[in-house]
């Protein structure tokens, strides 16, 4: 129901006012949602982390469930900011802040950051940056999460792993990140839209408008 | 990483920390190892090619001659406080045969059936049996990672993220709107400290109780999720406005308080970086 509405009023603002550029108040807001999304990653690396190690131990691969947080960055920025590269941007930075306030991966969580922000990115632009509803988001989180292992082949050796770990991570890791990334980011931007802190911005416009 | 405790101070001391120059702390402190002084795109792009190489290499061999290579970098390169050097020395080979055993144990054993070594058997558990193949092929994927690992610290430990942003805007063209609106945000962090106090006082106060154990805790922080983002975001379009106020952004060049020049010294540590790195993969490749 929600999707069809914010879905239908899209392209009527968008046609109104359709501005790619980024104004400063998208990059402050932008840069401020990948900290705090930074820091969401600091609470996460401890219980996602738990939790990921858990469902690991119980079947190798089923890990994954717990991906999806780490990848909320991309939706998030893609959802409010709406411009070409928020949802790397964003995913980026809040893995550089995760990096630096430290955590157990360091440096490399930065390569992480740029591979899941793309695989968000990747998604919002093949749709042109004119849809931004459930579906979108959790396309979003879905490409972001398979972005994420395909650098895990590489950077934590799952090249090595057998197909099976691989093909079972790769399913819960897209699963993950199309429900804990996707659904809850769009979740979270209609809630925010909703204390009125997006009226800047069309995603804030559209709910005002549906009233 | 040391350069984390300057670039964002804790909690409410930022106030004194910050006083006069918030960069002239970690500037003077510095005394000059070679690595301190170069461009940090110059320490990131040397080690990029060789990552990559390290990546998609096999055997025990290259990974690890890399390994002691990018530790002597370092440990020459930079002026290290006791501990680091102590982690450095003692930590990786210790991670090194650890991360082996994990890695090693998920390693498909009909994978490594045609070695010799498979027939050497570690440890057996029933049927399962961890072979010696399997684990030198955990230890070659261990040593991968930490020769990657220690590679990027080469920038990450001379470097601040300052440094990062400046050289990225001067040498690399990122454009300075984003940069240095970048930079601004990390200082926000202690701000949302502060800010998730209030909300935590204020769902107290109004006797909000989510209950107990972990499924509670998750639910907690969701709760806290929103009205945090919201104060961020109300607070990033004031930041927003007094910046616009400015005239931040209004032209396509601005001036710059620090320098990030490309020195000859920089091409000549990137240039000495590959030509060692490429006598090395030469040397141990296929061993």
């Amino acid at each position: 129901m929600h999707t069809a509405s914010s879905e239908a009023s899209t392209p009527s603002v968008t046609a109104k006012s359709r501005n790619l550029r980024w104004r400063v108040v998208d990059i402050v807001v932008a840069s401020v949602i990948g900290v705090a999304t930074g820091l969401l990653f600091l609470f996460w690396n401890n219980v996602g982390y738990a939790w990921f190690s858990a469902a690991d131990a119980l079947t190798p691969g089923l890990g994954g469930v717990a991906v999806g947080i780490w990848l909320i960055g991309g939706v998030l920025g893609g959802l409010i900011i709406r411009k070409p590269g928020a949802a790397l941007f964003v995913e980026l930075l809040a893995a550089i802040v995760s990096a630096l306030i430290g955590n157990q991966w360091g440096i490399e969580t930065i390569y992480s950051g740029l591979a899941q922000g793309l695989g968000a990115e990747l998604v919002f632009a093949l749709l042109a940056y004119r849809r931004f509803g459930l579906l979108p988001a959790m396309l979003a989180g879905a490409a972001a999460g398979a972005a994420a292992w395909t650098l895990e082949l590489f950077v934590s050796g799952n090249l090595a792993k057998s197909a099976e770990f691989l093909g079972l991570y790769f399913a819960t890791v897209v699963i993950s990140g199309a429900l804990l990334a996707g659904l809850l980011g769009w979740l979270i931007v209609r809630g925010l839209a909703a204390t009125g802190a997006l009226s800047r911005f069309a995603a804030g416009q559209d709910v005002a408008q549906r009233v | 990483m040391s350069a984390g405790g300057g670039v964002l101070p804790a909690g409410g001391d930022h106030a004194a920390s910050g006083a006069l120059d918030p960069f002239a702390a970690h500037r003077s402190r510095r005394p000059a190892r070679f690595l301190s002084a170069l461009n940090p795109i110059a320490k990131l792009a040397a080690p990029l090619p060789v990552m990559v190489l390290v990546m998609f290499s096999r055997g025990i061999a290259v990974p690890l001659a890399f390994v002691v290579f990018a530790a002597a970098v370092l440990l020459v390169g930079a002026r290290l406080p006791g501990r680091a050097v102590a982690a450095l020395l003692l930590g990786t080979p210790v991670a090194a045969l650890v991360l082996g055993v994990t890695f090693g144990v998920w390693i498909d054993p009909s994978s490594v059936t045609g070695e010799p070594a498979a027939s050497v058997t570690l440890v057996s558990i029933g049927d399962w049996s961890f072979s010696l193949a399997a684990y030198l092929v955990g230890l070659a994927t261990a040593l991968r990672i930490l020769a990657i690992l220690l590679l990027s610290l080469i920038a990450g430990v001379t470097s601040t993220g300052p440094e990062f942003v400046r050289s990225m805007v001067q040498n690399l063209r990122v454009p300075y709107r984003l940069g240095y609106t970048a930079l601004a945000a990390l200082r926000f962090v202690p701000r949302f400290g502060h800010e998730l106090e209030i909300i935590r006082a204020a769902h107290r106060v109004r006797g909000t109780d989510a209950g107990r154990g972990p499924v509670a805790a998750v639910r907690r922080a969701l709760g806290y999720a929103v009205p945090l983002l919201a104060s961020a975001i109300r607070h990033a379009e004031r930041v927003a406005l007094a910046m616009d106020a400015r005239a931040f952004g209004a032209h396509p060049t601005r001036t710059e308080r620090y320098r990030s020049p490309w020195r000859a010294r920089d091409t000549v540590f990137v240039a000495c970086f590959l030509a060692a790195s490429a006598v090395i993969a030469w040397l141990t490749w296929g061993r």
